[in-house]
């Protein structure tokens, strides 16, 4: 059997290779085609801090489908709180992942241009000529990029740009648990919004007895 | 075309396995495991799981490090005794080893000598092989996890809303969206129970009232509309005053109560002596708060009510759940679509390890291990023991005699070898080191253990204790059933890949012990290399109940049928294939009790003796408990044990983080990262007191032992009380910096929940300083913080007898001074503590 080294297991290396390849085998029929980078996709990762319980979650699924060692953590759930607020205790979670801005200050201050957007708007890193010089950290203002202590390279948040190019959610909202993680373009999740609106003010209706069409 | 949250893995595989994720939290979430040349490559939530819809937590992910995890117990090993090294052996010496040892302690102390305990994370096959084995050696003392986790809840539920065996869900989770108001005690769901937690945030959307009791403002409760933060066992009293408001403001159901309730007016004198005024001094819930609660969920249409550990690991648990179990009826809702009582965890169906064993004569049965024996050269004859032909009663000490013998009973019974010897111990998963009283149970191990045998997945603090280790599959290694799943589910699981390593399944080594002790006949179905044909013992141990006759893998198996799973009671294949109703998302019994519909198997709607949901119990009255549910204060509070709170000022609460459950996660690099930093949780006010800060390395301390831990400074705790995570242990790896050592060396083990024994996990005394800061001055200050709030006016008749018949006075006590534990005058090495090995290793370099 091909043996991990525990000194390997224990900085979270996964054990084997992976290659993101074709979609083949179980279920090929329900993924949609690669479209690929689409000019005119405004993704968004859109967090309904009402539903988030702070489980964490995300940030392992992440790790398994991104092959993040210890250390960095692409996404993170950041807890605020207890504190009291207007008489009474709150608690809020917060998910801090990358937001792929429009104007990308990481990939304004990187000197070798690994840190680039395509044209859907997806900032990512180029791991061939990244040098490691760490830029992006620091000109972040959310703390998005990691250090990969492994490849001595910056990593960040693809919003899973493979999975993306197969139609696909990335790993962190396709799993989460109470699924207060949704992907898409950005007038795709105002929808999203406005139905879960409508569909509080007719509970009565839209919420028996199809118990998946609650979130989804 | 928008993107989809599908199930697809991107990664190359050449095979997908449906199936469940095992033997951690009780939510059982559907699983998709991509393989690639019988190599798991990925793990998805299996969208088409109507419980999870995809979705899988921390856990369920991060158990991909569970597969190949480098640090597993690999191969079989032996040592003749605890300070010598494990030897790698092969799997016949193994066998060989601990079946000559085990016929040697049945020869020379009798078969009740012989103590086997399954964890509640337990494989089912081995948890009724080794029943099974347990019969057929002749041993009482077989444990389940019932008493040690959360089986309290369900025993009370057969005394008043009536079941065979445990009551525990009446609606499905899936249901909860037809609530107006769900009532949340004692069950950080979104920590112990992630992906559940989605129906009550489902049910919260489309506007339900959320209710939630706990002794802590933690995730759960950050999503409630009604928070309550109550002192550890005190629900009874809190959940009375619902009652009193409800009765007061005549918002009961009483066409419901006319028909179906007995003995409300008779629990009227003590339902009249809690108004939320004196509830609030016992509870520390405001009394607006009470009555804001007892009115919103008299006045909702369809309630229901959910819970967890939190109201079984206390003092009172009995009562506390009779009450609330009984706050639902008297607002009638009872059977109806977004009602009912749906206590998750441990919502296991009656079993039974085989009819067929009432048929085998005892002498039949010795004389074959006798001649087994004789094999093994081991000399010595049961026949000439007093209590030959005469099982010895199980150890255990609770009031109700049924199911499950009392799990924390045994730390007090190895070390004193009373009432009578227990030599010979065989468990799986991390027993020891979750069990009351730790250092009392590790010493009785090293002094009078003579064999322990230990089903291993990691080389825990268990496994260091034992002489023989077993490495055991994964669950993606096996095939298996699901069982006790939240919402009454019975699931299976696949098996995607071959064995790693040398690992077998649980059920084999009961298999191959059977055959060594010769009883190997008992044990018939085997596959091709005579290990124990799994499908078939599932089917096999499900047939032996009604309630379970239709579960098998044909009528479970996600790959063929509509995934989730079936509920029980499905009496019949064709039961479990159906959905119950419309609505029903799972197949076999959607909702119970419901209006004009006998209880299985029963001709009542209600299996009790009076035919209807009991306020008084005559059963509970005859076992020597309450006929009248009341407040009971636990053994240690303020007022209860007055001169520990001297020492002790503070209540200690334990519970679970998410990134683990159990020994689960706490091996895995990715859920190890992910809150190291929380450990024992202390109200800022008693922090700055005390001169503590968040991070600090802090000494918890009770009467018992002394541990240390990280502070975690929040207001998520009561200034008067300290919450630590349970289920840490001081041989798991990642968490450095303190010992690591498990809350429950602190915990009593000597009383107990006398209904069901329950050990108090919920509800200790300690205190805590700064590490290396003077003790003195550190309970000091405490006091000046704790007792002004700590005067809670209970009444003569809620103290509770704080006795145990087993050991109370002559109990073993720590010495903490020495290390050691005292017992008769002669102290006791505690077994293989870390620093022990550490020492030895330091040495041997």
């Amino acid at each position: 059997m091909n043996e991990q080294t525990t000194k390997d297991f224990m900085s979270g290396t996964i054990g084997h290779k992976n290659e993101h390849s074709q979609v083949s085998g179980h279920d090929a029929a329900r993924t949609l085609p690669g479209p690929g980078p689409n000019p005119s996709a405004h993704y968004t990762l859109f967090h309904d801090a009402d539903r988030c319980i702070g489980c964490y979650s995300c940030e392992v699924h992440c790790k398994l489908e991104n092959e993040v060692p210890v250390g960095p953590r692409l996404m993170r759930i950041v807890q605020i709180g207890p504190k009291v607020s207007a008489g009474k205790l709150k608690t809020a979670f917060v998910a801090m992942s990358c937001f792929h801005c429009q104007d990308a200050p990481c990939v304004a201050v990187c000197p070798t241009g690994a840190m680039h957007q395509r044209a859907d708007g997806l900032v990512n890193v180029n791991q061939d000529i990244c040098i490691g010089c760490k830029a992006c950290i620091g000109g972040c203002p959310f703390g998005a990029p990691q250090y990969n202590p492994q490849t001595k390279t910056v990593i960040k948040c693809s919003y899973c740009t493979h999975r993306v190019d197969r139609g696909l959610w990335p790993s962190c909202a396709t799993k989460c648990t109470t699924h207060c993680l949704y992907f898409g373009n950005i007038n795709e999740i105002s929808t999203i919004i406005r139905e879960r609106y409508s569909r509080q003010h007719n509970a009565d209706v839209a919420y028996l007895p199809e118990g998946a069409a609650v979130t989804r | 075309m928008p993107l989809r949250p599908l199930d697809e893995s991107t990664r190359d595989y050449d095979r997908v396995v449906a199936t469940n994720c095992n033997n951690q939290c009780e939510s059982s979430c559907g699983m998709l495991v991509y393989v690639k040349e019988g190599r798991v490559v990925d793990i998805m939530g299996d969208t088409r799981n109507p419980n999870a819809y995809g979705a899988l937590c921390c856990k369920g992910t991060g158990s991909f490090q569970h597969i190949y995890n480098p640090l597993r117990v690999k191969y079989p090993m032996i040592r003749k005794t605890l300070d010598d090294d494990f030897q790698r052996v092969s799997w016949d010496d193994a066998l060989d080893f601990a079946a000559e040892r085990l016929l040697k302690v049945r020869q020379k102390y009798g078969p009740e000598a012989l103590m086997i305990h399954r964890t509640g994370r337990s494989d089912f096959a081995w948890k009724m092989g080794a029943k099974r084995f347990a019969k057929l050696w002749g041993t009482p003392n077989v444990v389940g996890q019932g008493p040690i986790c959360c089986e309290s809840p369900g025993i009370a539920g057969n005394y008043s809303w009536g079941a065979r065996e445990l009551f525990r869900l009446t609606n499905p989770t899936m249901d909860w969206v037809n609530s107006d108001c769900i009532l949340v005690a004692g069950s950080n769901m979104a920590a112990s129970e992630v992906t559940t937690t989605n129906w009550l945030l489902n049910a919260k959307e489309r506007g339900a009232t959320i209710i939630v009791i706990d002794p802590r403002f933690n995730s759960t409760m950050a999503k409630a509309d009604i928070a309550m933060r109550l002192r550890p066992n005190t629900d009874a009293a809190l959940a009375l005053a619902m009652i009193h408001v409800i009765l007061k403001e005549n918002l009961q159901d009483d066409a419901f109560i006319k028909e179906n309730v007995h003995g409300l007016d008779e629990w009227r004198k003590i339902i009249d002596d809690m108004p939320p005024e004196r509830a609030e001094r016992i509870t520390w819930v405001p009394k607006e708060t009470i009555i804001e609660a007892a009115r919103a969920f008299a006045k909702a249409k369809n309630a229901s009510m959910t819970g967890c550990l939190g109201t079984a690991q206390t003092y009172n648990s009995n009562n506390i759940n009779r009450t609330y179990q009984l706050l639902s009826a008297i607002t009638g809702n009872v059977g109806n679509q977004g009602g009912g009582v749906n206590w998750l965890h441990n919502c296991r169906p009656p079993d039974h390890p085989g009819r067929d064993l009432d048929s085998y004569k005892r002498g039949d049965l010795d004389a074959q291990i006798d001649a087994a024996a004789a094999g093994y050269g081991v000399e010595g004859d049961p026949l000439d023991l007093p209590n030959r032909g005469v099982m010895r009663p199980p150890i255990s000490d609770k009031l109700v005699p049924w199911l499950d013998i009392s799990a924390a009973a045994f730390p007090n019974a190895i070390l004193t070898q009373k009432p009578y010897p227990i030599r010979a111990v065989w468990w799986n998963g991390n027993m020891l080191a979750q069990m009351p009283n730790t250092n009392k149970y590790s010493a009785g191990m090293k002094a009078n253990i003579d064999i322990a045998i230990h089903m291993s997945w990691h080389p825990n603090f268990t496994y260091h204790h034992a002489h023989v280790a077993f490495p055991i599959t994964s669950w993606v290694e096996r095939e298996g059933q699901v069982h006790h799943g939240n919402n009454r589910l019975n699931q299976w699981y696949n098996k995607a890949i071959d064995e790693n390593w040398e690992c077998r399944n649980d059920i084999d080594v009961v298999v191959a012990l059977a055959d060594r002790v010769g009883l190997g006949e008992y044990f018939p179905f085997r596959d091709s290399r005579n290990r124990a044909d799994l499908p078939a013992w599932v089917t096999f141990f499900n047939k032996q109940d009604p309630f379970t006759a239709g579960v098998t893998k044909e009528t479970m198996d996600p790959e063929t049928t509509p995934p989730g799973g079936v509920m029980w009671p499905a009496m019949t294949e064709e039961d479990a294939m159906r959905f119950e109703t419309d609505d029903a998302l799972i197949r076999g019994k959607w909702i119970m009790y419901r209006d004009g519909e006998n209880y299985p198997g029963s001709d009542k709607r209600f299996p009790t003796e009076t035919g209807k949901i009991e306020c008084a119990s005559r059963p509970m009255e005859v076992l020597g408990w309450d006929r009248l549910p009341q407040h009971r204060e636990g053994a240690h509070t303020a007022v209860s044990a007055p001169e520990e709170f001297k020492e002790y000022p503070l209540v200690l609460c334990t519970g679970r983080l998410v990134s683990s459950f159990h020994e689960m996660g706490h091996w895995w690099p990715w859920t190890d990262e992910l809150e190291p930093e929380k450990f024992a949780q202390i109200h800022p006010r008693l922090a700055r007191a005390l001169g503590i800060r968040d991070g600090d390395v802090v000494t918890l301390e009770s009467q018992r032992a002394e541990i240390e831990a990280f502070a975690w400074v929040t207001e998520e705790t009561d200034p008067r009380e300290i919450w630590v995570p349970a289920s840490t242990d001081e041989y798991q790896p990642f968490v450095p910096g303190v010992t690591n050592r498990n809350v429950s060396y602190l915990i009593d083990d000597i009383v107990k929940d006398p209904v069901y024994n329950q050990p108090e996990f919920k509800a200790q005394l300690i205190n805590i300083r700064k590490k290396g800061t003077d003790r003195d001055t550190a309970i000091r200050m405490a006091h000046s913080i704790v007792d002004p709030m700590s005067d809670y006016p209970v009444k003569d008749y809620e103290f509770g007898q704080y006795q145990d018949g087993v050991a109370q006075g002559g109990a073993p006590t720590w010495d903490k001074d020495a290390g050691k534990v005292m017992y008769e005058g002669k102290a006791y090495d505690t077994g293989n503590l870390i620093e022990k090995v550490l020492a030895k290793r330091h040495a041997a370099e």
